[in-house]
């Protein structure tokens, strides 16, 4: 009976024993720092799941307005924006909503959209950066040309102009999901273009073709696996930047609309408040940094892992 | 000359592309700006007129070529005795401020310009400086800071960052006005001082990428042969960084081109924060009352300033490395997505 690596030749059988054990991908995640982003990732997401339980537990809910809970100019009464047993997080200034309960409902618009996105950007950005690299010639220049346009819009301007075509009954979550992953696909499809140019022309791909294997065979059985790590590290590290794309609009005013909480509207709330009330400010802010950065050094570490040589810009 | 030729002919082509997506969507769009011309009651017939008026009555690639007509020889709205004129270079005309958007948006464009180019030379300059005195003193206590602070400048919202600047620096320390804008006409002075926070602001998000992209470049630069001989022949270090940094220079222009075409475009989130009235504040003040001309124009440009930068950057690289001219192998080039000006 052959092993596999009696069917290589030489060379590559060489290689093959010389080349290390593939060490777990996880322990690149056992140092401080990723741990940290870990944790912060996950209470985000647990935050995310739980909001109505956890904003019950603190005894309030996003939408109540609490006017006692505000001084006679509708700022927060009491020192750090009305934090109190009461309001974790102090209240929003000129409602008095509890602040605590909007930062973790924030966490369900920004955590959905981001990770939307983030998930159609990168299926439309494999499948046609795969058919691209697989098929070639005429097709490949149409999706060239479809990226060049993708990228000559300017996108946050583009974003903002549709959004004065929404009705505003429309589902915004969706909308912006749609928006944001339809514009983030071109840096995907690049690089998994130009690494299944390269894979169909390996021999065993080439065989398998002489074989009769289908397309479908192919894209699924040795393409796919071959450009998946890079697609997972590219997905990512774009993540953190959709999750602030979303809060950037709603940031705008064009983004999410009230009373859905959203960080990113919430901060935008806060430029009116920032003389007397700037603890409005730090806690969205810090939720949405921490949230951000965190993913950032997720992924940065997932990159280092799973290609340890190259890749940091 | 002829892949020169391509390459502009390409870029007029996705600038048209681009252009025609933009019409079609906003042709789709469920919101008809002759509605807010026709007044109070509206009777159908005066919504016609209305529509007939601002040219909206017809298809949608009737409205696109009209629009790219009016941009070579200008255009007139109206019929009969009530005629409003759109000189060319005409990108439509705003029944809203009842002026031409390419007026409009003239209006804006110095202090997007002020914005823009500001931040840009800033940006790179401590960028690059932080970038090669990091690789210089690679593991160093400066190369840390400089990787720490990259890391977070990457992935802190734009937003935020200006935000704290405006609490801290303007609001806490008294030090710079929060906002607002002076005409360079009226003396640099007051027109620096307003501008301080905002480059910062943008320098402070988009520098990381200047210093990661130097840092990691110089490195590998240092290590080659050309470094090895150029020290062992006793050359100093500070000529040798140079010669480095000279090979940067193609990249670099690359990532300056593409900045500066998407900072002009539009520093809308910048633009909010200072409340500085540039391209930014325009469209987002059109968005809420739905005036179309205005967006389309705004985006338009936008999109045009990008393509250019492009299309300048490609260009240039010939000229930067001789070895593309006579045909050979492009270099790995930088691309930045920018959702953070």
């Amino acid at each position: 009976m052959m092993t596999t690596s009696d069917a290589l030749p030489a060379e590559a059988a060489a290689s093959l024993d010389e080349r290390p054990a593939r060490r777990w991908v996880g322990r690149a995640f056992l140092r401080p720092l990723p741990l940290a982003a870990a944790v912060v990732v996950l209470v985000s997401v647990l935050a995310a799941l739980f909001a109505p339980q956890l904003a019950a537990f603190s005894g309030n809910d996003p939408f109540t307005y609490h006017a006692d809970a505000l001084g006679p100019d509708t700022a927060p009464a009491g020192a750090l924006g009305g934090v109190s047993g009461d309001h974790w997080f102090g209240v929003e200034p000129g409602t008095g909503r509890d602040l605590f309960s909007l930062v973790v409902y924030g966490a369900r618009v920004s955590l959905l959209v981001g990770l939307a996105s983030t998930l159609l950007a990168t299926v439309i950005g494999v499948v046609l950066g795969i058919v691209a690299g697989a098929v070639g010639g005429v097709v490949e220049k149409l999706v060239d040309f479809a990226t060049d346009v993708t990228l000559g819009f300017p996108f946050l301007i583009f974003a903002i102009a549709l959004s004065a075509l929404f009705p505003l009954e429309a589902p915004r979550a969706l909308l912006l999901t749609l928006v944001i992953g339809m514009f983030g696909w071109p840096s995907i499809a690049r690089v998994v273009a130009a690494e299944t140019r390269v894979i169909v022309r390996q021999p065993y791909v080439v065989a398998s073709r002489v074989m009769g294997a289908r397309f479908g065979h192919v894209f699924r059985h040795q393409v796919l696996p071959n450009v998946a790590s890079t697609v997972i590290v590219f997905s990512c590290i774009s993540l953190p930047g959709r999750i602030a794309a979303e809060a950037t609009l709603s940031f705008l005013g064009v983004g999410m609309l009230p009373p859905t909480p959203s960080w990113g509207r919430s901060i935008g709330d806060a430029i009116n408040w920032l003389l007397v009330d700037p603890a409005f400010l730090l806690f969205p802010a810090a939720a949405l940094f921490l949230v951000t950065f965190s993913f950032t050094i997720l992924g940065d570490t997932l990159r280092d892992a799973l290609d340890p040589r190259g890749g940091r810009p | 000359m002829i892949p020169a030729l391509q390459r502009v002919a390409r870029s007029l082509g996705v600038l048209l592309v681009v252009l025609a997506l933009t019409y079609a969507i906003f042709y789709l769009a469920p919101i008809d700006p002759a509605l807010r011309m026709c007044g109070k009651p509206c009777s159908p017939e005066d919504l016609e007129a209305a529509r007939g008026f601002m040219g909206f009555d017809r298809p949608w690639w009737a409205q696109l070529g009209s629009f790219l007509a009016a941009l070579v020889v200008g255009r007139t709205y109206g019929s009969g005795d009530v005629l409003v004129h759109c000189a060319a270079p005409c990108l439509g005309y705003s029944f809203q401020y009842h002026q031409d958007v390419t007026t409009l948006i003239g209006e804006r464009f110095p202090v997007t310009v002020s914005v823009a180019i500001g931040a840009v030379v800033l940006q790179s300059a401590l960028g690059i400086a932080a970038g090669a005195l990091a690789a210089r003193r690679q593991g160093g206590i400066l190369d840390r800071v400089v990787t720490a602070v990259s890391v977070i400048s990457a992935s802190a919202p734009a937003f935020v960052v200006g935000l704290l600047a405006v609490v801290v620096v303007a609001l806490r320390l008294g030090l710079l006005p929060s906002g607002g804008y002076e005409n360079l006409a009226d003396g640099p002075g007051p027109w620096a001082l307003h501008l301080i926070l905002p480059w910062a602001t943008l320098a402070f998000l988009n520098g990381a990428v200047y210093a990661r992209l130097v840092r990691s470049s110089m490195i590998e630069q240092l290590g080659l042969d050309y470094a090895r001989t150029a020290r062992a022949a006793g050359l100093p270090e500070r000529r040798i960084d140079r010669y480095a940094l000279r090979n940067l220079a193609l990249p670099l222009t690359t990532l300056v081109a593409l900045d500066l075409g998407a900072l002009l475009g539009g520093t809308v989130i910048t633009e909010r924060i200072f409340g500085l009235p540039g391209l930014g504040a325009l469209l987002l003040d059109a968005t809420s009352t739905a005036d179309l001309p205005v967006i389309v124009g705004t985006t338009f440009v936008g999109s045009l300033l990008i393509v250019l930068a492009n299309l300048a950057a490609d260009l240039a690289r010939p000229l930067l490395d001789r070895r593309l001219a006579v045909g050979g192998r492009r270099p790995a080039t930088p691309t930045t997505q920018e959702t953070s000006s």
